[in-house]
């Protein structure tokens, strides 16, 4: 298997961007990374497109043919690819996979959502619906703040985590939202703020959780010679690809081994961390699942950051601040930036990949020690999990 | 272009973004297959909580599927919840999706039932405050003739 870099990224501003069409804001990443990567479009050899939301979101159907046309990348090749809230981080594996295998030298991973064509309780008709459709929907429409309602109300039964636990996650990721330029929500809160917000999903309420909008993020890989070759021209460390790990779980949430944890993070960290040859430990940073805040204690659990059940004293201690024993969404993560369902994962390995170049702003950068930073992408309420360990190599 | 100029198919937003209102509307309303599994909606019909059980590995699904992936076999038999069942879990929907707007807020619960499997359906009979995980639960089959809809829920259980 050859060797994978990261050599280009981009970003657009995350929001309601009323002011764009999906074509034009996936434009504005691909724009970006291009640029990074001291490339063109033609250059890209196959283009993996992550976006959910096609024809349901926005009006486009065949959104990799449009995109792509637009960017005049087309005749490369593209394909769109789905996993849920992770199908930002599937299109990224699956550019890592063309260039892997020596099928490819330069792919370009783009994550794109547009949400807010549509009217709000209609986007949370279909987010509701992912799920086993009959058995979970038809008759009870729980809706997706209701799914991960039932994974926080259990972790709070079991393990004693309070709402004001769960609030300072919100506190924190709003915290450096502010700081993100590419962020939709620059606001501080307080953890009353967030005990005050009126619920949506109790106990999800307003402040705990992600907001629907629109964003793009794209990332260029490339094998080890081109990636070499393109470091020459744009003076910038190489950031490689040292593990991935992927797993899967039950569609319906009834069937899970439990309602504290999510397996699929669990199995695709452990997969990611073997593949690497690195232990939890290891990580300077990470960027993790938080759609809702709940999601984020979860994920200090699952991938190993601490027990089951002592998540909640990493944030207490302030231990996922960017000073912290392990810095967590530091972007101001899916909370402050919103979630954008296609465009979260590759937004994830960009900020990633700018920790370890030691590129964003001052007040959030992160100390670079072992060089090796995570992203940690959960698909639906834990359908699937998607890792990607990135690493600066000296 | 602002606000006041933008007429139809055009409507200008908050922040004098133009866009173009379609004039095509989308509607889905999906026919879903039930054939093979159609005994568990019988059953509501007639008072009952039926499921399907694998004959080889004795395994029990819910919901009810009439292949069982593990033996490769489609070699099932129906069988009858008793619908006891511990409250694990539950939360309530306060924003509520498009097709559910003209329901109140409603509990969805999970509750594991005494043969194993875990379900979802809605909490009824109770409010939040007085609901406790842990607390014993009874599911039962649930006819709405005025939606044309079968269904099941949760009620408190006794003890």
């Amino acid at each position: 298997m050859r060797k994978v870099a990261v050599v280009g990224i981009g970003h657009a501003k995350f929001g309601v961007r009323t002011d764009v069409n999906i074509n034009e804001l996936a434009w504005e990443a691909i724009k970006l990374a291009c640029e990074d990567a001291c490339l063109t479009p033609k250059d890209v050899e196959f283009s993996a497109v992550g976006s959910g939301f096609s024809s349901l979101g926005y009006e486009e159907i065949l959104a990799a043919a449009t995109i792509t046309e637009y960017a005049n990348m087309m005749l490369a090749g593209h394909l769109r690819c789905e996993s849920a809230c992770a199908t930002g981080s599937a299109a990224v594996h699956i550019a890592h996979m063309r260039i892997a295998s020596g099928i490819s030298d330069v792919v370009m991973a783009l994550g794109v959502e547009k949400m807010t064509e549509v009217d709000t309780p209609t986007m949370v008709e279909l987010i509701g619906r992912a799920g086993s459709y009959l058995w979970e929907y038809e008759n009870f429409g729980c809706s997706f703040p209701g799914y991960y309602a039932l994974l926080a109300t259990h972790h709070m039964a079991k393990f004693g985590t309070t709402a004001e636990d769960l609030a300072r996650v919100a506190v924190k990721n709003h915290h450096y939202g502010r700081i993100n330029e590419n962020a939709y929500l620059r606001n501080e809160i307080t953890v009353e703020d967030v005990l005050a917000s009126r619920p949506i999903a109790w106990p999800n309420k307003f402040l705990d959780c992600c907001p629907i909008n629109d964003g793009s993020a794209a990332i260029i890989l490339a094998s080890e010679e081109k990636a070499k070759e393109i470091a020459e021209k744009n003076r910038k460390p190489v950031i490689w690809i040292k593990g991935v790990g992927v797993a899967g779980d039950t569609a319906y949430i009834g069937a899970r081994r439990d309602l504290y944890s999510i397996r699929s993070s669990e199995l695709s960290s452990q997969r990611a961390y073997k593949m690497a040859g690195i232990s939890p430990e290891d990580l300077d940073v990470a960027t993790v699942h938080d759609c809702f805040t709940i999601g984020e204690i979860l994920a200090y659990e699952d991938v190993g950051f601490c027990k089951k059940g002592d998540g909640v004293k990493l944030i207490n201690e302030r231990q996922t601040y960017h000073d912290g024993k392990i810095p967590v969404n530091v972007d101001g993560g899916l909370k402050a930036k919103g979630h954008p369902i296609g465009a979260t994962g590759c937004s994830m390995v960009y900020e990633i990949t700018k920790q370890l170049r030691e590129e964003v702003e001052e007040e959030r950068q992160v100390k670079v020690k072992s060089g090796l930073g995570m992203a940690h992408n959960v698909g639906g309420t834990g359908h699937s999990c998607y890792i990607t360990i990135l690493g600066r190599e000296s | 272009m602002n606000e006041e100029k933008a007429a139809l198919p055009f409507i200008a937003d908050k922040k004098g973004n133009i866009q173009l209102k379609s004039a095509r509307t989308l509607s889905l309303n999906f026919i879903i297959p039930v054939h093979r599994v159609m005994k568990f909606w019988e059953g509501i019909r007639e008072g009952k909580l039926l499921t399907t059980k694998c004959k080889k590995c004795q395994k029990i699904y819910f919901p009810p599927k009439m292949d069982c992936p593990d033996c490769m076999i489609s070699d099932m038999e129906w069988i009858e919840l008793s619908g006891d069942a511990e409250l694990e879990s539950f939360n309530q929907i306060f924003v509520k999706p498009a097709s559910f707007s003209n329901y109140p807020d409603y509990i969805c619960a999970l509750g594991k039932l005494k043969e194993g499997p875990r379900v979802l359906a809605w909490l009824t009979g109770i409010t939040k405050e007085d609901a406790k995980v842990g607390m014993k639960l009874k599911l039962r089959p649930k006819v709405v003739p005025e939606e044309e809809r079968l269904t099941y829920e949760f009620i408190p259980g006794e003890g």
